[in-house]
Order: structure tokens, then sequence, then C-alpha cells
């Protein structure tokens, strides 16, 4: 046990004190009553409390989530255009708004971008994504040109250029998945998550040349 | 407080019973009663809370078995190359397994170089019924896809400079109650659009490295499952499988194309739906 054993110990014969017998009951409240802690608690009991018997979770110890997800396209569809933009602006259809407890949120945002002017043979940027929370971008949710993993890739689109393409990938990055994550700490409150996306320079900048379908939006908040 | 004991007065008499009833309460409010008000703040961290996000404490996760090996989508697989038409349902018929056909096959299919895991969870004791009312207490799944892309070959025919040539398209479906249809969750759809310049240098079209992640991260709903299958609480989803095939966006052309790495991860999670 963590706390101090019972200060009173009474022996044979002794004649029992009411005062001090409560105090030894007080010690137990006292010690306990608000002040149990891990040490109290062994862990893999926890757990099978919780895993082989669900219903021992309770629902406002669970956690809770939201989404929005739209179908947008497939390789046959035809991708909304969006302009070019030197400033972050939404990616269509990824923007939900959630009332949550104070916590954590994961944050997953998971879509189909083209690259529409590479699409229409024009010279065209790329793009970085990121994640925006309440208004402000956060930045380390940034992927795009910056992520080595996953950077764009421009290829010139005038085939007369004869490129040399042992050192471009064949990959034209007209069509690409991408997800943009990351892990926020919230207040009580109604919050705003989205997607945002903001053009690279180029030398040639066409009027629409950035498209996003089929995005989905999830967030999983999580008591913390 | 939210638990006190009962205090002994003068004149009470102390009999053994009376002090064992004592004790008792104490022992009662400790192993069957402790409220929110009888923990310090700040006493359960994550190693208490790591099972509350699954029912098993943790997901599940596939990936490739074979490093070294490679996956190959070719028409020396299948006979002939994949052609994305839809996604729709099932895995067509065609070789073992009823996974790879004329239209689509499971990513990690094996091939002349690779014979390991396919990318497919089978949820142990058959799986889970989702929504949080159905007796699982699993609101959704949360499904995280990346396939690495090794090798793409697109264009047996006409060149065309201005357009893509094809796309290698991906997708998530899941299956309930162990057998029957498989459904496309739509919106995990994803493809990655490749251009064959096989015309403008002297690349060999089949040999051209790209080495590109798809990423795919989507969420199994209740909703889903009542759309595709009526009654969600009737069902377990018991299998979630990732597939892939190929698109030509001149509809006439051969297409090949590697996978090298996958992994395919599923988390059943406890917690509240807000869809």
């Amino acid at each position: 046990m963590s706390w101090a054993y019972p200060q009173y110990k009474p022996t044979t014969s002794w004649v029992l004190d009411s005062e001090r017998f409560n105090e030894n009951l007080s010690e137990y409240a006292q010690e306990t009553d608000g002040k149990l802690n891990e040490q109290n608690f062994d862990r893999v009991t926890l757990d099978e409390m919780v895993n082989v018997n669900q219903a021992g979770v309770s629902a406002d110890l669970a956690l809770k989530f939201w989404r929005v997800g739209t179908k947008l396209i497939d390789p046959t569809g035809t991708i909304p255009k969006t302009p070019f933009t030197s400033d972050w602006s939404p990616i269509a259809s990824s923007t939900q708004l959630f009332y949550a407890p104070a916590g954590k949120i994961f944050v997953a945002i998971s879509f189909q971008y083209a690259n529409a002017g590479a699409f229409s043979g024009v010279s065209a940027p790329g793009s970085v994504f990121a994640i925006e929370l309440d208004g402000a971008v956060q930045m380390s949710s940034i992927v795009g040109a910056a992520d080595i993993s996953n950077e764009y890739t421009f290829v010139e689109t005038d085939a007369s250029a004869d490129i040399l393409y042992d050192s471009t990938p064949s990959f034209r990055a007209v069509f690409e998945p991408k997800c943009v994550t990351g892990v926020f700490q919230i207040s009580q409150g109604l919050h705003q998550v989205r997607g945002v996306y903001r053009s690279l320079p180029s030398y040639a900048i066409a009027a629409s040349i950035h498209g996003f379908g089929t995005v989905e939006t999830n967030i999983v908040w999580g008591w913390a | 407080m939210s638990w006190s004991p009962n205090y002994v007065e003068d004149g009470d008499h102390l009999t053994a019973v009376r002090i064992d009833g004592l004790f008792t309460d104490a022992q009662t409010w400790l192993t069957g009663g402790v409220t929110a008000l009888g923990l310090q703040r700040g006493t359960f961290n994550y190693h208490h809370a790591t099972s509350v996000l699954t029912p098993n404490g943790e997901g599940y996760t596939v990936v490739n078995t074979e490093d070294s090996n490679i996956m190959d989508y070719t028409w020396a697989t299948f006979g002939a190359s994949i052609q994305w038409a839809t996604f729709g349902q099932n895995g067509g018929s065609g070789d073992s397994g009823d996974l790879g056909s004329g239209d689509r096959a499971i990513v990690g299919h094996e091939s002349t170089g690779y014979s390991g895991d396919k990318a497919q969870i089978d949820f142990p004791a058959g799986g889970f019924h989702v929504g949080v009312d159905n007796g699982d207490m699993v609101a959704a799944i949360l499904l995280l896809f990346n396939g690495e892309i090794s090798q793409a070959a697109p264009g047996w025919g006409a060149f065309s400079a201005t357009h893509p040539e094809a796309a290698i398209v991906f997708s998530i479906q899941y299956q309930a109650d162990g057998s029957g249809t498989w459904h496309t969750i739509k919106r995990s759809e994803r493809f990655a659009s490749v251009y064959d310049h096989a015309s403008v240098s002297d690349e060999t079209a089949d040999a051209e490295e790209i080495d590109y992640d798809v990423p795919i991260i989507s969420m199994l709903t209740e909703a889903q499952i009542n759309a595709d299958l009526g009654d969600a609480s009737a069902h377990k989803i018991s299998s979630i499988r990732a597939m892939v095939t190929s698109y030509d966006f001149q509809g006439v052309q051969e297409m090949a194309f590697v996978i090298r790495n996958f992994r395919l991860t599923a988390l059943p999670l406890l917690m509240k739906d807000e869809d």
C-alpha cells in the first residue's frame, strides 16, 4: 500500500480510545481520497478491464471522431480546377467544423491531387499542402515540394525538348495522391479543420492549374 | 470528500462485527467504489489509456514480407494487362484465390518475384460490428495504406506528349461476415499517373523507376456499411484488403507496373460516433 500504516496500534489489554481509532480510519480516508494515483493501479489489470470487457469503457472516456468525405473523381472523371495562389487557399470539400472538449486531435486529410496545368500541356508549378486548424496553418503538417519522400516532380511537357529522362522519373505528377497529418492540442470549444494548398513559384502561371478530388478529412479526438 | 469513514462515537459498542463493518466500508470503496473524485489529477497516462483506442490494445497491420522482392503486375502474371474499369465489388475472377483478374488485383499478389503476404487483414474472432451501439463499441475502422510504385511501363501504342498516358489506381475494400462480397470504399480510390516517354528518350518502356509512395487514409464507418449492407448491426466486418489496377487514358495500350513495398493498417476505434 502506498499510504503510511496506522499510527495507533492497540495491544492486548489496552483500553480502546475511540479518538485514536477514528484517527486510524481517517488516515485511510485522507491518504486515499483524491490521492489515488498510478501506483495504486496495475497497468495490466486496467488493460484487461478494457480489453476483456469492452463494456468497461465508459462513453466519456472513449474517443470521438469527425469526418467529411467526398467522392468526386476517378480516372475517367474531370477534376475541378482551382487557380494558382501564392497564399494558402482551402482544398475544396475538406472543411470540418466540430465541437470538442480540450485534448488532442489526430487529423488526417487524404486527397487526390491533380496538376491540371501539366495535364493541359501548360508548364505549371507544383503545390505544397498543409492542415489549417482554426485559421492557422500548421507548419508541422506541410507536405509537398519540401517533402523528399513525396516531392513534386516537374516534367517538361514539350515532347520535342528531348529531356534526359535518365534523371527524371516518368512519374509526371499530373495525378498524385497526398496525405497531410498532424497531432494538435486544442482547447474546449468549436474548431475548424481543413486542408489548404499553396502553389509553388513558377515562370509560367496558368489561370487554373490545380485540382482536388476525392477528399477525406478524418479527425480523432483523444482525452489527454 | 468523495468518501469518509463511519467514525466511532463515544458510547458506541465497538464489537468485532462493528469494527469489521468499518473496514469493510473502506474496502468496498477502494475495490469497487472509487469515483473520479478519488483520483489524483493526472493519475492516468498513456500507459493506462493505450487500450482505449482499440479493442485489443493495438491495430492490425500487414506488410510485404519479402523486402528484396517485388510484385509484378504484368500481362505475364495475369495473362493480360489489368485495366481499370471500376473497382465495383469483389476481385473479379481469375487466378488462384480469386484475387486477380482482368481488371484488378490485390496488392501483394503472388508473382514471379514475390510470394509473401498479401495486403489483406482478417480480423480475429470474425471481426467487429461497426457502430458504437452494435455490440463491439467500434464506431469506425481507421484505415491506413501506403504502397510504393516501383516501376511502371505504360504505352505500347501511339505516343501522346500532352496527355498522361496511364495511372496506377489503388482502393481499399472490406468484407463482412467472413465471406461473400468485397465492398469498395470509394472514397479510398487514389491514382498516380505515369507517363510514357519511350519515344522521346533512350529509356526502355519497361524500366521506368518511379519509387513513388501512394498514401491513403480512410475511415470505414457505420454509415458506409449501412449503405452497402443495409444494417451494420447485423454484420461483422471481417476483412480489409488493398487493391490495385491500372488505367490507360487512351484506352488501348498495355500497362505493366511493379510494387515493391506496402503497408496496410486497420485500427478499429473504440469511441463515440460523431459522424
